[in-house]
């Protein structure tokens, strides 16, 4: 975990490559509450405008493009991070509702809230006394 | 005993932290009239300090607490072997120190120096597998957040960035003084919802605290900082008559 966590995880399985950057895995926090699905992924450098999030089939795909912080004319004096591109799929099942999706983005963080569909929310069910 | 003055960064609660390539020369024996210097670990709670004990010209002895996985014991004392070539200093101090200095310089083409990286990478990667006690509490292991931060530099200023992301602004606090700029905030978790059922935990929340000493002076009043998409970018302009003091003196010929 150690080292996972100084570095950006690169991800090799991305296909179709235009731009000549790196793309890596972003990290992400998936919780669950009564009412929906919340995905939180940390993706530096990111805006409302370069983020991709898109649904095809049941396979939820998220894409950030970071326009670059090359800066020229500087030497660099140390270096922790690269800048790349982000990208990460998941697999929804069919407990999501997916119109209702919904994304927001703020401070590099994107923020998904996928509802669940109303057939699979816990339902009391009332007994009635005989 | 004598005090190595700069360490290169701040981790909140952790015990450990780096030296600098400033005072990596410090290190340095031939320095020293006495054969023991003393290395301070900084914490934003308490300070752990270290006495090293240079054993000879080349080797020093840091009394970290290390422990062997396969006996279950700590030993209390490891041998670091200083060489007055830079890059395999480094090397040999990296084990337990954030993995800060990516090398610029390679030897690449010098096959001497190749094997000898080779045969460094070798005991790194032994000795990790001791589970050095600092690193075992580093800011890492504790599930703590840590950014990342990339330092350029030309003649006039440097650029500093650091990834800060989910990070409000209001919760980010930059100091500057002459010679070293000093990240803090919190990252928070938001609490809104009790009753979180957690499938993935990746990211990382928590409080840090980044010390980066620069090696020229700066002017600290006029440093600028912005905060954009998650990322923290602070220019600093460098002090332009700190460096004009070296005045260059003609010599007449007789």
């Amino acid at each position: 975990m150690s080292d996972k966590d100084m570095k950006k995880t690169e991800n090799t399985t991305v296909t179709e490559k235009i731009r000549n950057v790196k793309t890596f895995v972003p990290r992400v926090d998936i919780y669950e509450t009564k009412d929906a699905l919340y995905l939180v992924a940390d993706m530096p450098g990111v805006d409302d405008k370069t983020v991709d999030v898109e649904l095809e089939k049941n396979v939820l795909t998220i894409a950030g493009r970071v326009e670059d912080g090359k800066v020229q004319d500087y030497n660099l004096v140390f270096s922790e991070y690269e800048v790349g591109d982000y990208e990460r799929t998941f697999t929804l099942s069919d407990e999501i509702d997916r119109d209702k999706i919904k994304a927001t983005v703020k401070q590099g963080v994107l923020r998904l809230e996928l509802p669940k569909a109303e057939k699979v929310k816990p339902k009391k069910i009332m007994i009635n006394a005989a | 005993m004598k005090k190595l003055k700069k360490a290169n960064c701040t981790y909140p609660a952790g015990v450990f932290c780096g030296i600098s390539p400033n005072s990596r020369r410090l290190l340095d024996s031939s320095t020293y009239s006495e054969n023991i210097a003393s290395l301070i670990f900084r914490g934003s709670h308490y300070d752990h300090q270290v006495s090293v004990h240079f054993v000879s010209e080349t080797w020093v002895s840091l009394p970290l607490l290390m422990r062997d996985n396969s006996t279950n014991q700590f030993q209390d004392a490891m041998l670091l072997k200083l060489e007055s070539h830079e890059e395999v200093m480094i090397m040999k101090v990296k084990n337990f120190l954030p993995e800060i200095v990516r090398k610029t310089r390679t030897d690449v083409d010098h096959p001497f120096y190749s094997l000898q990286r080779e045969m460094n990478s070798l005991f790194d990667s032994f000795f990790r597998g001791f589970d050095v006690a600092p690193r075992g509490l580093s800011a890492d292991a504790m599930g703590m957040f840590t950014p990342s931060v990339d330092v350029k530099e030309n003649e006039k200023e440097f650029i500093i960035k650091a990834e800060l992301p989910g990070v409000e602004e209001k919760n980010i606090d930059v100091t500057v003084t002459n010679d070293s700029v000093t990240i803090k905030g919190e990252k928070k978790e938001e609490k809104e919802d009790k009753d979180k059922n957690y499938y993935y935990m990746e990211r990382s929340y928590g409080s840090f605290c980044r010390v980066i000493p620069l090696d020229a002076e700066i002017e600290s009043g006029k440093a600028q900082a912005s905060f954009k998409n998650g990322i923290l970018d602070i220019k600093i302009p460098k002090n332009q008559s700190s460096k004009a003091k070296g005045t260059k003196v003609s010599i007449k010929a007789a």
